[in-house]
């Protein structure tokens, strides 16, 4: 799928062992991977930032 | 009685977005013999000639919104991302984009400065200019940093592989460099990314960006590469820039053209993230989330 510049991108890799990774995680995607798993330590912080741990991700 | 030269008073005087716009304009010349990256091209790009970026004298982006994914104390951050790069790591998770320059949308610095501020308006902390590699778009990042508020705390995402001109330019424009160190030798550079004296030139980047801004060092963990990249780049901090802040990351996604190279059609094991952990501590490297 083309992507566009104007819109809100978040792309995910999801492993074969659950692990999830995470490239240009927006806000609204934070706040959907956290209801999927609301114990990610990793991913608390994003959603409500300046509190904690880091999340596995990759940027250019 | 002051000794402080006129001159150094005049550059302190003005504020960044005055700065921004004459060293905009310095820049824009300066394409007619295009040397912001150490490739040192040397190619007319406002006569249309391209260098090995191929990039032309108009910027363009691929993505602008407000991110969570960066370093904690820098989000949110609204990102900008400038289309097109001097290096060419087969890795590259944007490599799409990354490597056309005409790939995404005009950058029209008007434009996209108004969404920043509006970005700042509802809760981003930070201005994020990235690529690609936006050291290609020096004329337009300026332009832009020119019209951005001088309170914003704006973040320079950079592959540390820009020219001394290009630095200069840069000085005191970006309040964070946050700066790749992808790979610890410049055979693994040069296999994986075409580019040939890497760890000089993103050393000497490194060490400058320490002296003239807030600096965060990056380095993404790839499989295979810990021993031969990761520990040479911690060893070298260690020695060099010992307190600098470091986000050793380990999410490697076997993205672009990866597959060009056996140990790069996977993750990071959890065992290599171990080990990874090991050496920043037997450096005693300063990691932040």
């Amino acid at each position: 799928m083309k992507k566009r510049a104007n819109e809100l991108n978040t792309e995910l890799l999801i492993l074969p062992d659950g692990r999830i990774l995470v490239q240009n995680l927006t806000q609204p995607m934070a706040e959907i991977l956290r209801q999927l798993n609301p114990h990610d330590k990793q991913i608390a912080p994003r959603v409500s930032p300046r509190q904690a741990s880091p999340l596995t991700h990759q940027k250019s | 009685m002051s000794c402080v030269a006129p001159e150094k008073i005049s550059v302190r005087a003005q504020s960044r977005p005055a700065l921004a716009r004459e060293r905009a304009r310095v820049a824009r010349e300066l394409l007619a013999d295009c040397r912001f990256c150490a490739h040192d091209c040397g190619v007319n790009r406002l006569a249309g000639e391209t260098g090995l970026c191929h990039a032309t004298a108009d910027a363009r982006f691929f993505l602008a919104q407000t991110e969570v994914s960066d370093e904690l104390e820098l989000i949110p951050t609204f990102a900008v991302a400038l289309s097109g790069c001097d290096l060419r790591c087969d890795f590259c998770i944007t490599g799409a984009s990354s490597w056309n320059p005409r790939a995404g949308l005009g950058f029209d610095v008007a434009t996209m400065a108004k969404r920043a501020e509006a970005a700042l308006n509802q809760g981003a902390t930070t201005i994020m200019l990235l690529g690609g590699e936006p050291t290609i778009h020096l004329p337009a990042a300026l332009e832009f940093v020119s019209r951005l508020p001088d309170s914003a705390k704006l973040i320079w995402k950079t592959n540390a592989h820009g020219s001394t001109q290009a630095r200069e330019l840069l000085d005191g424009m970006f309040d964070v460099w946050l700066a790749d160190f992808k790979f610890g030798n410049d055979v693994c550079a040069q296999r994986l990314a075409k580019v040939s004296d890497y760890v000089r030139v993103v050393q000497e980047n490194l060490l400058w960006a320490n002296d003239h801004s807030e600096l965060i060092v990056r380095h993404l963990l790839m499989p295979g590469h810990v021993e031969c990249c990761w520990r040479p780049v911690a060893e070298w901090l260690a020695e060099n820039l010992p307190e600098v802040k470091v986000n050793l990351r380990s999410g490697f996604w076997p993205a672009w053209k990866a597959a060009r190279h056996a140990e790069l059609r996977q993750t990071v094991s959890d065992l290599e993230t171990r080990r990874a952990g090991e050496i920043a501590g037997e450096f005693g490297l300063n990691l932040i989330p």
